[in-house]
């Protein structure tokens, strides 16, 4: 199983589209920590720039988002990791598949320990992207504000993990897309367009069988995808029980999905 | 020798078409077998569920003396390096870094020089740091063979591994190949439409048409079938076969009720004639006659020269 994932660190670790991901995630997250950060002191525009722009209501101190926690958590319920994530599976996952390279490795490798590597990578990929957000924000701050501040560094952590989770999570739903398709162009589309818009529809239509049933349910928070939009740093601990059931769920289901596809199935 | 492939009724359909139907093959420790059959007759389905790529409908694989599930929970199919169809290969990487995959995927030590003997083994050498996207057709195959060799393979298997190679390339392959076999001990199980090409390696042969596998025999059967032969037709071999026997000649096979066939003395054939007619043994023809691989692959599978 190390050996596979060494394997697929390799091959995206020599993949360019990678690379310019990651520099094309900075710069979004740039743009997203510098707009919010001169829009200081003007919370209406604040507001209505979340709204439009993240399609999140923002939790502001009094209009002014100076704390870098908060500010954290307004730009990661953006739709940028998930969209990031999902261009890299498309390019990424798929690709044993579009360059028959899975030939080559049809008696090394159990069905399972593609399964394993690609939760691990995923972990990692979020992991770095996460990191990565963190310090271009900083930098972002450093020089619109001059000084950080951080109210509380604990929910910070709390919050990262979880996400971390979370957008695994996600990955991992876009990687048995892509191996249920084994189209590159589907597993980049599909999930980006359900992270954007289709995701809030089909949690409105999910609550709105529950209220036809006299139960009141907000489904989205027991998806990655909309935990991912919606969990705030602040939100209670059954908040983020609901958000880690959800996320576990998500893994366990598309690590099984995956191997019994993956056993089942003729390699092309 | 003992047998490291043996299939016993393997089965593959897709829907109503039978792509493999009932193949019982045969491969021994140390062979090298000769896979041929038109475009769409199977040879590509059989490499692939024997290399582990697809999943037989019914019947048996024994490989390396394990069956069934065996297979798979022992990693049996490792030790298979296979190139079928067009090679795996990622285009964006170079050809060193597809090498370097695949010894990550299989535990290689030392990889760098590793990678290097392979590639300098297919001739490669030279390309070793380009892009595997700029290759020609022929480099591509290269390099597909130089990935199924990692790992040091007991079995190798290499579906049309000459298309789009030069007339040198083919030469290099056909040493490569019989290097492999006799330094490493390599098994390798090859398919190929050039059947002269194929009868200077193969050790052995498998004949399979419409799914079905035909015929098996070995090189010596092969060339007994196809080698020169003086072929008389008589309404009395009896009594031609005691002229021959008069004239020391017993290497002599009776084909049919009217046809003999003699294997031996070629050069004397008007003194066979003339001793014929002197016994009255009644020559309806004579004539010196050579059946290529070509012809005997014809005559197995029922088809031949379209006109």
């Amino acid at each position: 199983m190390i050996r596979v994932f060494r394997m697929e660190w390799y091959r995206m670790w020599k993949n360019p589209a990678v690379w310019i991901l990651f520099l094309a995630y900075c710069a979004l997250f740039a743009l997203a920590g510098g707009v919010m950060g001169i829009l200081v002191g003007d919370s209406s525009l604040s507001q209505r720039f979340q709204q439009e722009f993240y399609g999140a209501p923002l939790t502001l101190d009094g209009g002014v988002l100076t704390d870098y926690a908060e500010l954290f958590n307004a730009c990661m319920m953006g739709n940028i990791v998930m969209l990031v994530t999902s261009v890299c599976i498309g390019i990424h996952a798929t690709g044993h598949v579009v360059s028959g390279y899975q030939k080559n490795l049809a008696g090394v490798a159990k069905k399972w320990h593609y399964a394993v590597s690609s939760l691990v990578l995923l972990f990692v990929f979020n992991a770095i992207l996460i990191v990565l957000g963190a310090f271009v924000l900083r930098i972002v701050m450093f020089l619109t504000h001059e000084t950080v501040t951080c109210s509380s560094f604990v929910l910070l952590l709390r919050y990262c993990g979880v996400y971390l989770l979370l957008s695994t999570a996600y990955g991992m739903f876009g990687a048995v897309l892509a191996l249920l398709t084994q189209s590159r162009i589907v597993a980049i589309i599909v999930p980006v367009v359900y992270c954007t818009a289709a995701s809030s529809l089909f949690y409105m239509l999910l609550d709105a069988i529950a209220g036809a049933l006299n139960f009141q349910i907000e489904s989205a928070r027991y998806f990655p995808c909309g935990s991912l939009r919606s969990l705030h740093l602040t939100d209670s601990a059954t908040e983020y029980g609901k958000a880690i059931f959800g996320a576990v769920l998500c893994i366990a289901l598309c690590i099984l999905l995956s191997v019994t596809v993956g056993r089942k199935r003729d390699m092309r | 020798m003992d047998d490291l492939l043996t299939t016993r009724n393997l089965t593959k359909e897709y829907g109503r078409l039978k792509a493999c139907d009932k193949v019982n093959m045969h491969l021994k420790k140390g062979e090298i077998y000769g896979f041929i059959g038109k475009n769409g007759s199977g040879k590509t389905t059989f490499m692939r569920m024997i290399t582990g790529m697809a999943h037989p409908t019914s019947g048996e694989i024994t490989l390396f003396g394990r069956t069934g599930s065996a297979l798979q929970k022992e990693n049996v199919f490792s030790r298979v390096g296979a190139l079928i169809e067009a090679p795996g290969i990622y285009t964006g990487m170079t050809a060193k870094d597809n090498l370097r995959l695949k010894c990550l995927a299989y535990g290689v030590k030392q990889i760098p020089k590793y990678c290097d003997e392979l590639l300098e083994l297919v001739g490669l050498s030279q390309a070793a740091d380009k892009r595997a996207g700029s290759f020609s057709l022929g480099m591509r195959q290269r390099l597909g063979i130089a990935l199924a060799l990692v790992g040091e393979p007991e079995l190798l298997v290499l579906d049309e591994p000459t298309n789009g190679l030069d007339p040198q390339g083919i030469a290099d392959m056909r040493s490569i190949l019989q290097n492999l076999r006799t330094e490493k001990g390599m098994t390798i199980l090859i398919s190929s439409h050039i059947l002269s090409e194929l009868s200077r390696i193969a050790t052995c042969y498998g004949i399979i048409n419409a799914g079905q596998l035909l015929m098996e025999l070995t090189q010596e059967e092969l060339t007994e079938r196809c080698r020169d032969r003086i072929c008389i037709t008589t309404a009395q071999p009896e009594a031609a076969r005691n002229v021959l026997e008069q004239m020391d000649i017993r290497n002599v096979q009776m084909v049919d009720e009217t046809t003999l066939h003699v294997f031996e003395r070629q050069e004397d054939i008007c003194e066979i004639n003339r001793r014929l007619v002197l016994a009255d043994v009644p020559v309806a023809g004579i004539q010196l006659s050579q059946t290529s691989v070509e012809e005997f692959y014809f005559s197995v599978t029922g088809g031949g020269v379209r006109t």
